[in-house]
């Protein structure tokens, strides 16, 4: 006993000495959290007490005792001795021996030590004897709390799994950190799909800063992901180019083409009145990459082909067509219209529509019946799918343009209502600053059909993915038999919008999916 | 009477010989006094019955009935600048001189072509 307490001893000197003098390194508040929680330290938690907080390693130990976490974790009356045996069980995977655990209860119930100083003693002390491989247990455990919060994950209940199955075997290691790279993949773990509510409006924690978000928002894609993320498929963009560049866009950019100019240079357009972002945010909704940074798109495993195209003459805009196809693409997506089609345009798309690629076209936003005379636009024309816009309440939004001629929904926010969707933006400074104090100037809240496009053409790609011989009128009959019907309205017997407003209903990426793979032949 | 006949004088003098077919419709147009030169091609600028604003390039763009005898028609014409667009369309490329809107007419009136429009340019906005 008296070997046990000098060694106790050395532990709690140790800390009084180094861990009150010396800034603290990643190692050791990672140790605190599996002390303290029993998990690993979330990324956002780590990095603000290594370089934010400015608090020494035993006053992050007894900042860590104020925290919502851990009065939940050691609710009041809680007991010494309970507390002890926990922190044994967090760190080592056991209980203490009898002699230590009367020593440190006696310690703390007497005052003559804090929890903070207790727990630092007891992963300072910690070596492996014949009670159990503790200094080799804390070691693994710190490797997968490491491992976590590098990886950039700050999901709680994520961390507590990843830490439940570490024990004193290194293969426990290996198994959870492979576990953490399969969920690193996952479109779920991107940092900002919390206030994707377009992907997950359920579990959208804009409701909790005051945004108003229906729990039936959502394109419903999560159980489609299981089945594909668009590997395989090339979505054309055409538009006004976009920052190749972008973080949440470049890995995924397989080709890139400039109409009017017949090169391949689609960066975004910079002037010194305008800076473009439409093309950016366009793309990324549909194709954003799992990477770790940002969003996520609806198809992130597809394809990019970033078509720019400015000068609106048919010539160029039959180009940019002619490179989409050229590349492969099986969708194509354009956030654009004039209201006054062309025939050559409409000729290219037939060319299209029987070539087996699918186009769609954003229907506008200017609240406009586009049966009304003299209106002939894109989104209307026979070989296209025109999509309006869905709002946060799950209902048509205030803008959208409608008609007998357009046929699906999708989200596309309400800004004036609502929040709008959370988008790309260009990188660093430029671009638009409505990031409302949730996201870094890569991203902000945007709204309109022209985001409803391509988070459909997204959907239409994860259809492709799962059935690549799908014929485009397939695709229509798809997306508007499995639509959801909504809003406070009702629709007639083919399944469309006796108030014209809502076409068939919102887009339903996991019926469309499933039905596409029905379907295959 | 006199003023009336007068008007009409003035918009067919407005209109003259400014009109090509679209979806089978004539679709006349306001020459605006505006121009500007593309790689030494003039783009002129009109205004439609509608009244939106367009431009024209000195390129028509062809569509035939039988996509593939489409090149032997259009050879009959022996144009100097002829190309294929897409899978279903040319491109015929005039000069400054050529009178964009006769020929469209007169390609237009051949029953094999289904349909030759000016390349236009047109304002595009984004949702």
């Amino acid at each position: 006993m008296k070997l046990l307490k000098y060694i106790f001893l050395l532990a709690i000197l140790n800390v009084l000495v180094y861990g009150s003098n010396n800034n603290p390194t990643k190692e050791e508040i990672s140790k605190l959290y599996v002390a303290t929680f029993n998990r690993a330290p979330d990324n956002a938690g780590l990095e603000y007490w290594l370089n934010e907080s400015g608090l020494k390693l035993t006053e992050i130990a007894q900042s860590f005792f104020v925290q919502e976490e851990t009065r939940e974790k050691y609710p009041e009356g809680t007991t010494n001795r309970s507390f002890v045996r926990s922190v044994y069980l967090n760190l080592f995977n056991r209980e203490p021996d009898l002699a230590g655990l009367d020593y440190w209860e006696s310690e703390l119930d007497t005052g003559t030590l804090s929890k903070n100083v207790f727990i630092q003693a007891i992963i300072d002390g910690a070596t492996d004897t014949e009670l159990g491989l503790d200094k080799t247990i804390l070691n693994n455990k710190n490797e997968i709390g490491l491992y976590f919060a590098n990886a950039g994950l700050d999901d709680k209940e994520l961390a507590i799994e990843a830490m439940a199955e570490i024990n004193s075997d290194y293969s426990s290691v290996i198994f959870i950190k492979k576990e953490i790279d399969s969920f690193i993949l996952l479109p779920q773990s991107e940092p900002y799909y919390k206030y994707a509510w377009h992907l997950n409006s359920k579990d959208s924690v804009l409701n909790d800063i005051g945004y108003s978000i229906n729990e039936n928002a959502d394109i419903n894609i999560e159980s489609a992901w299981k089945i594909t993320k668009g590997a395989g498929v090339k979505i054309a963009i055409i538009d006004d180019g976009a920052h190749l560049n972008h973080e949440d866009l470049k890995e995924n950019i397989v080709s890139t083409y400039y109409a009017d100019e017949d090169n391949t240079d689609a960066d975004y357009i910079v002037t010194e009145d305008f800076i473009s972002s439409h093309g950016n945010t366009c793309a990324g909704f549909a194709a954003s990459p799992t990477n770790g940074k940002g969003l996520v798109g609806v198809a992130p495993e597809s394809d990019l082909v970033i078509i720019k195209l400015e000068g609106n003459d048919d010539i160029s805009t039959i180009r940019a067509f002619n490179h989409a196809q050229d590349t492969g693409a099986k969708v194509i997506s354009c956030s654009w219209g004039s209201n006054q089609v062309s025939e050559v345009l409409v000729e290219k798309l037939k060319e299209l529509y029987h070539e087996g690629i699918t186009v769609l076209f954003a229907s506008g936003n200017d609240t406009m019946d586009l049966d009304g005379a003299g209106l002939n636009d894109e989104s209307e024309v026979e070989w296209v799918i025109g999509v309006g816009a869905s709002s946060e309440a799950n209902d048509v939004t205030t803008y959208s343009n409608y008609g007998n001629n357009i046929d699906i929904l999708a989200p596309g926010g309400d800004s004036i209502l609502s929040v709008g969707l959370l988008g790309l933006d260009n990188m660093g400074a430029v671009g638009y600053d409505n990031q409302l104090g949730l996201v870094n100037s890569n991203y902000s809240f945007t709204d309109g059909t022209s985001f409803s496009c391509p988070i459909s053409a997204g959907v239409v790609a994860l259809m492709y993915s799962v059935n690549p011989d799908i014929k485009p009128n397939e695709v229509r009959d798809i997306l508007t038999s499995t639509a959801d019907k909504i809003g406070a309205t009702t629709y007639n017997q083919d399944g469309f919008d006796s108030q014209k407003l809502r076409a068939y209903g919102k887009i339903n990426a996991t019926n469309a999916v499933d039905e596409a793979l029905r379907i295959k032949k | 009477m006199k003023i009336i006949l007068i008007l009409n004088i003035f918009i067919a003098t407005l209109f003259a010989n400014s009109y090509y077919y679209e979806f089978g419709e004539k679709v006349e147009l306001k020459k605006l006094n505006e121009k500007r030169s593309v790689n030494n091609s003039d783009v002129n600028y009109y205004i439609k019955p509608n009244g939106k604003k367009i431009g024209i390039t000195n390129d028509i763009l062809v569509k035939c009935i039988d996509e593939n005898n489409c090149l032997n028609v259009l050879n009959e014409y022996e144009f100097k600048n002829l190309s294929k667009l897409s899978k279903t369309l040319f491109r015929i490329s005039l000069t400054n001189n050529d009178n964009i809107f006769e020929i469209c007419e007169k390609l237009s009136s051949n029953p094999e072509i289904k349909f030759a429009v000016p390349n236009v340019i047109k304002e595009i906005k984004k949702r």
